[in-house]
């Protein structure tokens, strides 16, 4: 009898330390993924700062009448949905689905980003612009150009009159929250107060801003997946800790069953023989 | 005599290339190649793709640079481009 659940316990406690060392090996892999992406995402704070005040120079001038600044709420929307390449990362992927699902199933068509968010979306049948964006973790500031360009023109021919980013924002290694912003039309918020005076502008403001507004729409886009790739792996590390925790700690209460089972088994061995003796 | 310079700042999404003092910056923008010196008015630009040339401690640095925009507003002049990659020589 003491036996028998003296191995299931023994069993139990392996499996559960096989987990733990692959929680742990993962832990260590996002820790050390972290670091390169927080250093990353820092390195594009320099460009979308000026890239932003560049727009709000243009938006200040006084001839300036572009489809980029014009509020059209009635129109059809676009989200670009960044989510994760793989799972196992706590509430990361759920968090970016419960801003997107909303609008998607309203019929909004979507440029998903990362592998689980164009599963998704073309599991549920939404229109995407593209599939071809898996790997958040490798898309470079030339994949976002790509993207920009492509969702300028969706825009100018009218197919949607809003662009909506949700992503996650990286708060502190502790914390990310999932957040839903709009790309176009440019509003006044996101871009602040002008910061200079009028400007000597080449070619005149209309036409500038259309030269230049795949470059800033790419800079967003790149600084939000540099913000999300770092989300996710804090997120994953974060998990994978708990993770490790857990089984520690069910290690421990194993071990001590284990070795109640094991006294028992003894105590009872130690009087069946006592009882022997005696007669 | 020292050469007159502004401050130079080029930025990409992915590094800050460059900051510091320049003497003159030779970019390809949407309409043609345009070079700035010390004390340019306050300017702003799209850029195109093609060689940029950055004049720095006396030598000529040359550069891929595509895409972007060119900003001079008080006499620093800021360049935002995709791609900005010093070539070797």
């Amino acid at each position: 009898m003491a036996g028998a659940s003296m191995k299931d316990i023994k069993l139990r406690i392996r499996s559960v330390e096989s987990t733990r060392q692959i929680t742990s090996a993962m832990q260590l892999v996002a820790g050390s993924k972290l670091r390169r992406a927080r250093q990353r995402m820092e390195d594009t704070r320099p460009y979308m700062t000026a890239a932003r005040e560049v727009l709000a120079d243009i938006a200040a001038h006084r001839d300036v009448s572009s489809p980029f600044f014009t509020r059209r709420d009635e129109a059809a929307q676009c989200v670009v949905a960044i989510a994760g390449d793989r799972g196992l990362a706590g509430h990361y992927n759920a968090a970016v689905f419960s801003l997107a699902d909303g609008p998607i199933a309203a019929g909004a068509q979507v440029l998903p980003i990362g592998k689980k968010a164009v599963d998704r979306y073309a599991r549920r049948g939404a229109t995407l612009l593209s599939a071809d964006y898996l790997r958040a973790e490798r898309i470079t500031p030339a994949d976002c150009r790509t993207m920009a360009t492509r969702l300028i023109e969706g825009f100018l021919r009218g197919d949607y009159g809003r662009v909506t980013l949700i992503g996650t924002t990286f708060v502190s290694a502790m914390t990310q929250e999932a957040f839903t912003t709009e790309l176009l039309p440019v509003t006044a918020d996101q871009l602040g107060e002008a910061p200079h005076g009028q400007m000597l502008m080449e070619p005149a403001p209309g036409a500038l801003l259309r030269a230049v507004m795949p470059d800033y729409l790419a800079g967003c886009l790149f600084a939000a997946v540099c913000d999300a790739v770092a989300c996710e792996m804090a997120s994953r590390r974060n998990a994978m800790d708990s993770a490790t925790k857990n089984a520690e700690q069910m290690i421990s209460d194993l071990s001590l069953s284990y070795n109640r089972a094991r006294q028992s088994s003894i105590t009872q061995e130690i009087t069946e023989i006592v009882a022997g003796a005696e007669h | 005599m020292t050469m007159a310079s502004f401050h130079l700042r080029i930025v990409t999404p992915e590094s800050l290339v460059y900051d510091g003092e320049a003497e003159r910056i030779v970019v390809r923008t949407v309409q043609g190649d345009v070079a700035i010196l010390p004390r340019h008015i306050d300017y702003l630009t799209a850029l195109g793709e093609g060689e940029a040339r950055v004049t720095y401690g006396g030598h000529v640095h040359k550069a891929r640079c595509c895409g972007g925009m060119l900003h001079v507003s008080g006499g620093n002049v800021e360049v935002l481009s995709t791609t900005f990659e010093w070539i070797e020589e």
